[in-house]
Order: structure tokens, then sequence, then C-alpha cells
């Protein structure tokens, strides 16, 4: 997250969302000021007009948004979000919650009214959807060849929000899954890395499922070490 | 169950479920959406480090590159 001298230059983004009269708790300290938060569709800003100043995030910065509504935990219902610094920019410690643990740089925007987080949420959901990390080490964009093809929303496995294309996915079971090819593909890698990870711990049975490959993957190779109960 | 990848995702479609991060924080709860980049939609969420509950959400979104799994939560009966 880094500072904001100027908006002159944003005029071209996309808004999706923009919300006045927020307050930004940076670290557990609020910044001085009310003032927009505004997302856009390349990247989020708060800016407070009166002191000329304001953060702008990116959204590979964001690793986490939430609603948060514990009043426990923070005395204003508001948008959480978990920064993590880019490699340039610098995160500042939060020293107001130190459990010991590094915790990740938490920015805070109370908005004007409650009612709007759900929105505001929204809107950030749709940012990030928007710009998918292309980078990651999972390659998953570059795997299928194609990183922009599920951004609109083909390939959302499910999503209430977001319901796509079709209640019918590829495999017409019309139970409302709708599965692009490439996100077919991601499942069956998200799959056995599941299969380890819960194999151990309950009861079911591990996914062997040597004869449903249609889409060119041998799954009988992927669950080679997976029990074959059919 | 005919153990194809779908019928997994099917299973914990609102299902509550365990994500881990790259950082080592926890979150679970109810899934709501995941797309092929792992990015993460859950409701009723609650933060975990170290074991111990941090905190609690309403809606959380997880940007996918931070994910380390996903998976079922316990259910031991």
């Amino acid at each position: 997250m880094e500072k904001l001298d100027s908006i002159e230059g944003r005029s071209e983004e996309i808004i999706i969302s923009k919300q006045e009269g927020t307050q930004l708790f940076v670290a557990g300290t609020e910044e001085e000021g009310t003032g927009d938060f505004v997302v856009t569709e390349e990247d989020m800003y708060w800016w407070c007009p009166a002191r000329s100043t304001g953060y702008l995030l990116h959204y590979d910065q964001l690793v986490v948004h939430a609603i948060s509504r514990d009043t426990e935990r923070f005395q204003h219902p508001c948008i959480y979000m978990q920064i993590e610094p880019s490699s340039d920019a610098e995160g500042e410690d939060n020293d107001a919650d130190d459990d010991g643990d590094a915790r990740p740089m938490e920015v805070r925007v109370v908005l004007a009214s409650p009612d709007q987080l759900e929105a505001t949420y929204e809107a950030m959901c749709q940012g990030q959807e928007l710009n998918p990390c292309e980078d990651d080490s999972d390659d998953e964009a570059e795997a299928m060849g194609n990183p922009g093809a599920n951004i609109s929303g083909g390939g959302w496995v499910f999503s209430s929000s977001f319901a796509q294309e079709g209640a019918d996915g590829p495999e017409g079971d019309g139970e409302g899954v709708a599965m692009t090819e490439e996100g077919r593909a991601t499942m069956q890698r998200l799959m056995a890395a599941m299969q380890s990870t819960a194999h151990a711990d309950n009861g079911r049975d591990g996914d062997a499922d040597g004869g449903d490959g249609g889409d060119g993957v041998d799954e009988s190779d992927m669950f080679a070490d997976a029990e074959e109960d059919q | 169950m005919s153990d194809k990848p779908s019928d997994f995702l099917k299973k914990i479609h609102r299902q509550k479920v365990v994500v881990k991060l790259n950082s080592g924080i926890t979150f679970t709860g109810r899934l709501a959406a995941l797309d092929a980049f792992m990015n993460v939609a859950l409701e009723d969420t609650e933060e975990y480090v170290n074991g111990k509950q941090t905190a609690k959400y309403g809606d959380a979104f997880v940007r996918g590159n931070n994910v380390l799994y996903i998976s079922p939560a316990e259910e031991e009966e």
C-alpha cells in the first residue's frame, strides 16, 4: 500500500464503487480525516480531499478482504483487509496487535453507513476477479494457456452472487456447477492436493476413478496412491 | 459416489471448509464460491493463527495466490 498525493491521474479508471465519508484505519491507527473509498477495476484507493492525501492499494496486495461486524475486536463494523506489501513497498508494522506472531498489515475502512458494507465487499470481489495473479507459482492460468479466460465468471465453479452460464455443466449434470474445461483441469489438480490432505483424517474413500478422464488427463495416474474402492 | 472432481466440489459447496494461506493463517467458513484461480469466498468465517481463533468475519474473500489449500473441515462424530 502506498501513499497517494493526487488522484488526478486516476480519472480514466473504471469505478466499481465509491463510498464517501469513510474512515481509514491502518494497522489499528485511524487516519486523519474522512475520505472516499474507491474501488476501481484496476485498483483501490482511499482519498481524503480535505488533506489532499490518501492511499493506493493494488489487488495483488490484497490477501483477504472481509466484512467485519465483530465489535469486540474492532469497535465499528467495517471492511477488513489484510495487506501484503509489494516487493518495493514497505509494510507498516502492526504494533497495535502484536500477539507474538507476525500478522500481516491490517487495514479497515469504516463506511458512512454499515448498510453499504455488502455492496463495497462485492465490489472488491469483482475487482479481485478482474485482477487475478498472473505469475503465481501454480501457473494455473499459464497451464491453461489462457489467463483471461475465466475472468468474467466463466471460471466460477459455483457462486451465489455470480451465478453463471448454464445450470448444466459440461457433463450435463444439471446441478448448477458450470465448469469450463480449464476449470475442470484445475479442479483435478486441486483434488489431488486435497486428497493427500483429507485422506488420512476421515473415512472417505480416495477418489480413484480411472475411467472418467474425458479431457485428456489420466486420472488413474493422478490418484495412483489413493485407495481404489469401486 | 462417482468420484469425479466436480462431485467433490458439489460436496463441499456450502460446506464448512478450512482454507490455509501461505502465511500460515487459517480461515474456516462455509464455501460460497471457488474459481480456477483458487479465489475463495467464504461465509461465517473464522480466522485462526496457530490454532487459536483470532477473528470472526461475515463474508470473506481470499485472493487465490495466497491459498495453500482448501480442505473440508473435519466432521468427526
